[in-house]
């Protein structure tokens, strides 16, 4: 069996989608995989296992001519001819992992027998083979409350079973030498534990700033004995010197421009931490097994694309705005993060302290801690490390984990465990609601969606009968299609109202844009099937919302939060999830 | 000897009826020819009459019929050798080579030379030959034939002379494929014209492209309300011309022109002038203004390589004073794309229609004239009309401006154009006026009747009342109004034969094909003669095995397709499912979207 797994993003993605290389072989063990990526990240590349071949896509070959006025048609040789030598047969099956347009066309134009991920159709739309591509096509429109990590998303879309393993690159064995010599020749003392330091980003608002490095490795210093490492690019130099400057002469060493990736992952591995913003290297570091603690700033979510693996702590502002949509002239985000908390929660990971949640307390009150695990399902997850009373955010973010799971993941969904999973989870990372879940709004939401929904499935069933007729009764037929259209401008209404859960919308419209039938009668069937598939994720999810509810002990109809917050302490307290006297305090 | 006037009458005619039995044409435009003040034929010492153009001495002022011979007997090729002379002045040096074995042909660039030629000379054994050539057209030909060229004649038409020295070489074109940034003004009568500019280049096979000025329009005249006082506002807007003039550095240092082709209006000032031709491109400004309306000429012709006008004497003798030869007279001319025949509604028909109307700005002179037409079906279009006149029944939509598209409709759906030139010196018609506004050729295009002014320059361009109806006072215009409204087809005739000569003559794609052999001209050996590149989709056809699947595609796309982003537009707008051998081109065409994006 021939399969091609295209991945044309950059470092970062690459890294990601180790697991779907993993497990690839272990689904297809007699399979020959074959991995497309653009010829500048080669050298990522080879550190992937898994791969029997690279199909290095000629970006730098054609970008060169691009860039040269009237040679588009030598572009468009090399590329013929790229697509001819890479794909000489089309493939049994195709894992698109680009969500793009351009990873869509590639996908198309290796005539592949099976698809899944993105492609474009012969209609020429963006569209999305299996249900879990579509989910993650959308949320980027609907990532408020998306539960799902990118490397899990990833797998999905592959047809792949997550496992909770984590990333995974092989360090090759020169690189590692290498580096080996290297930390020899620096003369470190004995039980210095090694930090790396990565304070550049793929975009300037996601960085922290170098006086907050400094100042976070100067707090480390006088808890314990370090050595500091600087990653970087050529261009990021000027971060780490900044850097540097700040700290006592012989604790950095600069390494900023100075790594290819085998080496940057060589380094990484025999760090003890990892410091960094949300970056490629971050990723590399989840690979090679060493923690990170990560700071997510402006745009950067940690549920989509935090470092996976056991026992990495991410921090980010506890602000209403953060993720953001655009980066504000304050950085209010990367204030929030103070070196103080950023060295303690190193400290802890460097002595190995158990990562189990902690009370809030005042000095850390603009800051959301999480700590990476996984769920009973294989899944990633982000817990919160400081117990706060359950935010509107976090309780819409675990319904959907349980409802997309449900829709989704049939027939492997292990309910049960999860919902289990789930009650643990809630009492031992949260503390009792405080603020008003909007509950009673999205409940209103679900059926209003429901009823929507069935509305939909009724009206493509009567253009169905209607169809039929459609010679005799036009007007009928058209009126019918004006009902639908109805229907889904009041689906689009439901989606901005209630953004917490826009992903169920905007899944269902993704869906509808692979149609390439043009008789009314199987379309209309299909959008039957579409309607009554929509509404099937209401009923689902208002089922998941009954049961959090019940976890939580909210009274039916009760989304009140003075009404709730009784029986969720006695719950609490029952359950002894938490000790009483913390529990008391923290209800004060 | 002095020639009599009944001796030239008699040569005019019968030279006439023999040119109108072999090219009519040719012959009713030499009748409606006006010879320009300063093209003197005057008696030599010797008696035949000799001829100055302008400054220039075409034939001997001593004895032109034996310089005419002595030319001859040198430049003779010998028997049976078809022989091209170019320039036919009076003929002195034609006449001697005329034998009946031989086959002649004379190119003269002038046709009010031509005219004086047949007031002057008995042509017959020429004419008879169907032998005369006018300006560019060089029909019938053949490629190959030795050229003599009359040293006067050559001296005035360079260009034109190398043009045929090109087409008798076999090449379609003298010059290279240029690289030419067209910069246009903010706003303004040049506005468009830089766009037909840009157009017209293209059409000829160079990379051309519009630096278009206008968005920041609506800036500039915020400007003006930014601060009551008059000193800030005037800061303001220097300020904002400077960053236009660094807008514009830096598409040229993007563009990496060979020329850089000014529109009147365009906001530049000597400095930046200056500071362009330091960085090597050409620099050439067509000064579409009158003269002596607009005095800003004096600042900038000195300051750039080529400087074009609409008209010439005393204009001419102005440039000349401030010590400069860099000048050329270039017309106006129409773009056939946008000015073209409608089929229009019949609400557009009734809404833009009328017997007589006008599209232009309400200038003095057309604010006078018009109030003796009002007892016409009459309708006033356009902007700057003083709606407190007796004129305002007639003045639609409040003296809004008139788009491009509807100029073309109500161009369209009126009987009679009217165009009278603007003047805010004269009374109704300017008696002193001389080129030709862009509304003639505009309505030319369009195939539009039109009844215009009296203008010196007229009957270069068009055959007065063949080619377009003329009047010369308000007494006349009446009167060939009525006329014309009564005889619809006499009124679709002359239409008919404007927009032919429009076409042939008067695009923007002919006039710029001139303008940059007179760039040729002044400038000599500037612009570069790079090959022409091969056309993408050929190189893609060469590229490619004939029996690949994308030379099948290829086939279907039209004429006009050449870049990437074109074709890819042209497969997507079509029905067909999408293809594998398309989904290549697409893959390319997004990938270099996401180069220009900065992300994929």
């Amino acid at each position: 069996m021939d399969i091609a797994v295209i991945n044309l993003m950059r470092f970062g993605d690459l890294i990601q989608c180790t697991p779907v290389l993993r497990r690839l072989r272990a689904e297809y063990p007699e399979a020959r995989i074959s991995l497309v990526v653009s010829d500048l990240f080669r050298e990522t590349a080879v550190l992937l296992a898994g791969v029997d071949r690279l199909r290095l896509f000629p970006s730098s070959s054609l970008a060169t001519l691009l860039y040269q006025e009237g040679s588009w048609p030598e572009a468009l040789k090399i590329l013929a001819e790229w697509l001819h030598q890479s794909f000489p047969e089309p493939p049994d099956l195709v894992i698109n992992l680009t969500p793009n347009l351009l990873g869509g066309i590639l996908t198309f134009a290796t005539g592949a027998r099976e698809i899944r991920g993105v492609m474009v159709n012969r209609d020429r739309e963006l569209v999305s083979r299996s249900l879990w591509a579509s989910y993650a096509l959308i949320v980027s429109r609907a990532r408020r409350a998306n539960p799902f990590n990118l490397v899990d998303l990833f797998l999905r879309e592959a047809g792949l079973q997550p496992d909770g393993r984590g990333l995974q690159v092989a360090v090759p064995p020169a690189a590692a030498r290498q580096v080996e010599e290297f930390l020899h020749r620096l003369h470190l003392p004995a039980g210095a534990a090694l930090v790396g330091l990565m304070p550049g980003a793929s975009q300037p608002e996601r960085c922290w700033s170098p006086p907050q490095f400094a100042q976070a490795a100067q707090l480390l210093l006088k808890t314990r004995a370090c050595h500091f490492f600087i990653f970087g690019s050529a261009q990021e130099a000027p971060l780490g010197e900044a850097i540097a400057r700040e700290l006592p002469e012989g604790a950095a060493t600069l390494l900023l421009g100075r790594t290819t990736p085998a080496l940057l992952a060589a380094y990484l591995q025999a760090l003890d931490l990892l410091i960094t913003n949300d970056t490629g290297p971050m990723h590399l570091a989840a690979a090679v097994a060493t923690p990170t603690v990560a700071l997510f700033l402006a745009g950067a979510r940690v549920q989509d694309t935090g470092p996976v693996g056991p026992g990495h702590i991410i921090l980010e502002a506890e602000l209403e705005c953060h993720p953001c949509q655009a980066p504000c002239p304050g950085l209010r985000c990367a204030k929030a993060i103070t070196p103080e908390a950023v060295s303690w929660w190193a400290a802890r990971l460097l002595n190995q302290e158990p990562l189990t949640p902690v009370d809030e307390e005042d000095a850390w009150r603009g800051l959301r801690v999480s700590r990476s695990g996984a769920d009973p399902e294989g899944y990633h997850t982000y817990l919160p490390l400081m117990r706060r009373p359950l935010a509107r955010r976090d309780f819409w973010l675990w319904l959907q984990r349980l409802t997309w799971g449900r829709m989704l993941d049939q027939p492997d969904f292990a309910g049960l465990d999860l919902q289990e999973w789930l009650e643990w989870m809630l009492f031992r990372h949260y503390l009792p609601p405080r603020e008003e879940l909007g509950i009673m709004t999205g409940e209103g939401f679900l059926l209003d969606l429901c009823r929507t929904a069935a509305q939909g499935e009724k009206i493509a069933g009567d253009i169905i009968l209607v169809a039929d007729c459609s010679r005799e009764y036009p007007v009928r037929l058209w009126q019918k299609v004006e009902a639908l259209r109805g229907v889904d401008q009041g689906l689009r209404r439901l989606a901005v109202a209630f953004p917490e859960l826009a992903a169920l919308v905007e899944f269902f419209f993704q869906e509808q844009r692979d149609r390439e039938d043009n008789e009314i009668v199987p379309l209309a069937r299909q959008l039957q099937g579409a309607y009554a598939f929509l509404r099937r994720l209401g009923e689902v999810a208002l089922a998941s919302l009954a049961e959090l509810k019940l976890i939580l002990g909210i009274p039916e109809g009760g989304g009140n939060f003075p009404e709730m917050a009784q029986p969720v302490h006695q719950l609490l307290v029952s359950s002894q999830a938490l000790l009483p006297e913390r529990e008391g305090m923290s209800c004060r | 000897m002095r020639k009599e006037k009944g001796e030239i009458m008699s040569y005019w005619q019968k030279n006439l009826d023999i040119l109108r039995q072999q090219a009519p044409e040719l012959a009713d435009m030499l009748s409606g020819t006006q010879v320009p003040a300063d093209h003197q034929a005057r008696p030599s010492k010797k008696g035949p009459p000799s001829l100055k153009v302008g400054r220039h001495q075409v034939h001997s002022a001593y004895d032109p019929l034996g310089e005419g011979l002595q030319w001859a007997q040198a430049h003779d090729p010998g028997a049976g050798q078809p022989l091209v002379v170019f320039g036919l002045g009076l003929g002195y040096h034609v006449l001697p080579l005329l034998q009946e074995d031989r086959e002649i042909w004379v190119v003269e660039p002038s046709a009010a030379v031509a005219r004086l030629a047949l007031e002057h000379q008995d042509l017959s054994p020429l004419l008879a030959q169907g032998a005369l050539r006018l300006g560019r057209n060089f029909q019938g030909i053949p490629r190959g034939a030795t050229l003599e060229a009359h040293p006067a004649s050559r001296r005035l038409n360079p260009a034109l002379y190398r043009r045929l020295e090109a087409y008798l070489a076999g090449e379609e074109t003298t010059g290279g494929h240029l690289r030419i940034l067209v910069v246009g003004p903010l706003y303004g009568g040049s506005h468009p014209i830089a766009g037909y500019c840009r157009r017209g280049l293209a059409r000829l096979g160079h990379k051309a492209e519009l630096l278009d000025f206008a968005p920041f329009y609506h800036g500039y005249q915020v400007l003006k309300t930014a601060s009551r006082d008059k000193v800030a506002v005037l800061k303001l807007t220097q300020d904002l011309l400077k960053v236009l003039g660094e807008v514009l550095m830096a598409r040229v240092r993007d563009f990496q022109p060979d020329v850089v082709f000014f529109l009147a209006q365009a906001p530049v000032d000597p400095p930046l002038l200056q500071q362009m031709r330091s960085q090597g491109p050409l620099v050439v400004y067509w000064f579409v203004e009158d003269f002596q309306v607009f005095p800003y000429w004096q600042n900038l012709a000195p300051e750039v390589d080529v400087f074009f006008t609409l008209q010439r004497e005393p204009f001419f003798s102005e440039l000349r004073k401030l010590g400069l030869k860099n000048f050329a007279c270039l017309p106006l001319a129409a773009d056939p794309e946008v000015y073209r025949p409608l089929t229009l509604s019949p609400e557009e028909a009734r809404r833009f229609g009328s017997g007589v109307s006008f599209v232009g700005a309400g200038y003095r002179n057309r604010r006078e004239f018009f109030q003796g037409l009002m007892d016409f079906d009459i309708k006033i279009w356009g902007s700057d009309w003083d709606l407190h006149t007796p004129l305002k029944p007639y003045i639609q939509n409040q003296g809004a401006r008139v788009s491009e598209e509807e100029a073309v409709k109500i161009f369209n759906a009126s009987r009679i154009n009217l165009n009278l030139h603007s003047s805010p010196y004269h009374p109704g018609i300017n008696p002193e006026g001389d080129y030709l506004n862009p509304r003639t050729f505009d309505l030319a295009a369009a195939g539009a009747f039109q009844l215009v002014d009296g203008r010196r320059h007229l009957p270069e361009f068009f055959q007065p009342e063949r080619e377009v109806a003329t009047f010369g006072d308000l007494a006349e215009a009446r009167e060939k109004i009525s006329y014309f409204l009564a005889h619809d087809e006499e009124r679709r005739q002359v239409a008919d034969q404007g927009r032919e000569r429009c076409l042939r003559d008067h695009t923007y794609q002919v006039r710029l094909s001139e303008a940059l052999e007179l760039v040729e001209e002044i400038c000599p050996g500037r612009l570069p003669r790079r090959p022409r590149p091969e056309r993408p989709l050929d190189l893609l056809r060469r590229e490619f095995p004939e029996d690949h699947p994308l030379q099948a595609l290829l086939k279907t796309m039209p004429p006009e397709v050449e870049e990437l982003g074109q074709l890819v537009d042209f497969l997507k707008a079509g029905e067909e499912p999408l293809t594998e051998t398309e989904a290549i081109f697409w893959l390319l065409h997004e990938f270099h979207q996401g180069l220009i994006r900065g992300r994929f």
